[in-house]
């Protein structure tokens, strides 16, 4: 497995690589612009590094600044149709090779696995694996059983969860996470970028209970993380804290709403939250979606100024109760007792009475010394 | 003789020591079981002493009220904006006093129309207040006043 860091303006360009040819025996990596890629190249230690550049201008600065980097790893230019000249001149500069897309994907395919070289580390030992998901995603690993033709269990872990897949001579035939269907479960562990994994081969015919093969599953896989990812995108930052809002009624909600927002009751973020969450994501994405339009989640402002919103109802309200409770008290002690309350139009009159018996009288006589007050505060103004 | 002007302030503002209580003069402060008694000396021989009522639901705070409001010219209410909690409020108030009153609503000066003059709400018994202004809630108590005795010639005609 080699890894390929794609550096370029757009993430979109490395999702593209991933979703494409991600049945590659390749594993591509996002190195983000020049500068940061050139920071991370001596962590990463790439196999290869693909400039992608629509503008040529710049991908020749690019390329100017990569080799004054001297990296030592081989760089391949992409960009729009170039002509001829400006082809040359990038293959002068020590370009491994140029890719002007549009693209055949095919052809893509074919070029790229021109740099793939021979695996040098086949043997038995080979199988028998363990690493973390930052390095090798499920994708990969699915790729490698496949490669191999292996029979055996691929464990995966992410926090405290736990999934295993099992292969029949290469082919998946069944998957395990909590009690999900197979599939789903595959999809969820697919979306697992952070974690570990290890193999346990064996010889044993594991039942089969999924019915498609390892293509479509793959193909499945990536249409769930490309759905997770747009609707991340369409979400606050994953880092950033999110709330459930504090007055929201959790037993009027049903038990996956009422679940997941008690995880922001005192804060989370998305991160967080998907790396310890072990049911399907796609739909608690979308609901979170719902969620912060409706008011349900809200950022760190919001939901202080909620907060302040409410206390100050709960004031309001106190005075209102026990006001209520003055009058009630008041009512009941004094109110006249009708034998004859019937009828409603009666009962209110009653009432109505009751209120004005029970009215604290307007007591106040001193009219004159208002005068003396006006007369004085106006001198003072 | 010195004469005592007494007005039960029934508040529901955020910050009552901020928007009304630094807005005067005070020339006493004090907490009592039930209110607390802030005093305003307009001169060496009159005073007006604001009441502000506890809000707790007991018998003895219950009793304050009972005992202040009868014998005040008007009460003032002091909120930060006439919602549909004040309005309850208001309601139940005039069911259980015969009390005239008045509301005092700390205005803010980011909103352009309210101009530094103090500003009457179509209801006559609302008036605004600047608690930036010294003795801005003094200033709006001898508008309330001028009313008061305004309204009492003309019932009295």
């Amino acid at each position: 497995m080699r890894d390929f860091l794609i550096v370029s303006h757009n993430e979109d360009h490395f999702h593209l690589f991933n979703q494409h040819l991600g049945h590659l025996p390749v594993h591509f990596s996002w190195g983000g612009e020049l500068g940061d890629a050139l920071e991370n190249i001596p962590i990463e230690n790439p196999a290869i590094v693909l400039l992608i550049n629509e503008d040529f201008q710049e991908l020749t600065q690019w390329v100017d600044a990569y080799i004054v980097a001297e990296t030592e790893i081989p760089f391949i230019c992409c960009s729009g149709l170039l002509q001829k000249e400006k082809r040359l001149e990038l293959w002068k500069k020590g370009a491994a090779d140029l890719f002007c897309f549009p693209m055949n994907r095919k052809e893509l395919e074919y070029r790229l696995k021109s740099f793939l070289g021979t695996d040098t580390d086949k043997g038995p030992d080979r199988w028998e694996m363990r690493g973390r998901l930052e390095d090798l995603n499920l994708i990969d690993l699915i790729h490698s059983f496949e490669e191999g033709n292996k029979n055996g269990v691929l464990h995966l872990q992410k926090g405290a969860q736990r999934g295993r897949i099992e292969f029949n001579k290469g082919k998946i035939v069944n998957a395990r996470l909590a009690k999900r269907d197979p599939l789903e479960a595959i999809e969820v562990m697919a979306t697992w970028f952070y974690g570990r994994f290890w193999t346990q081969l064996d010889k044993e015919k594991h039942t089969k209970r999924i019915l498609l093969d390892n293509q479509q599953i793959i193909l499945e896989c990536l249409n769930h993380i490309n759905m997770q990812y747009r609707l991340l995108a369409r979400l606050p930052a994953e880092n950033k804290v999110l709330y459930a809002s504090p007055d929201l009624d959790y037993e009027e909600m049903g038990p996956t709403n009422r679940n997941v927002l008690l995880l922001f009751k005192e804060g989370n973020t998305i991160q967080k939250f998907l790396e310890n969450y072990s049911e399907k994501s796609i739909p608690v994405l979308e609901r979170m979606i719902q969620w912060i339009k409706d008011g349900w989640l809200l950022d760190k402002d919001a939901f202080e100024k909620k907060l302040k919103q409410l206390q100050k109802e709960k004031e309001e309200s106190g005075i209102r109760k026990m006001v209520n409770k003055i009058f009630t008290k008041s009512d009941k002690k004094s109110a006249p007792k009708h034998p004859d309350s019937g009828e409603s139009s009666k009962q209110f009159e009653e009432e109505e009475m009751a209120v004005s018996v029970t009215r604290r009288s307007y007591l106040f006589n001193q009219y004159s010394t208002l005068d003396d007050f006006i007369q004085a505060l106006e001198e003072l103004s | 003789m010195s004469q005592i002007l007494e007005i039960p302030v029934i508040h529901m503002l955020n910050d009552l020591d901020k928007e009304f209580i630094q807005s005067l003069q005070v020339s006493t402060d004090r907490s009592y079981r039930g209110f607390r008694h802030i005093e305003f000396e307009i001169d060496k021989e009159k005073s007006v002493y604001f009441y502000i009522l506890d809000k707790q639901e007991d018998y003895f705070t219950q009793s304050i009220w009972d005992r202040t409001i009868p014998r005040a010219p008007f009460t003032l209410f002091l909120v930060e904006e006439i919602n549909h909690t004040v309005q309850d409020l208001i309601t139940q108030y005039e069911r259980k006093y015969a009390t005239p009153y008045f509301i005092f609503i700390p205005f803010d000066k980011s909103v352009e129309d309210k101009s530094n003059d103090l500003a009457q709400e179509d209801n006559e018994s609302v008036f605004y207040f600047n608690s930036d202004e010294e003795n801005g809630v003094i200033k709006t108590l001898l508008s309330a006043l001028k009313q008061f005795t305004e309204r009492r010639e003309e019932v009295e005609k």
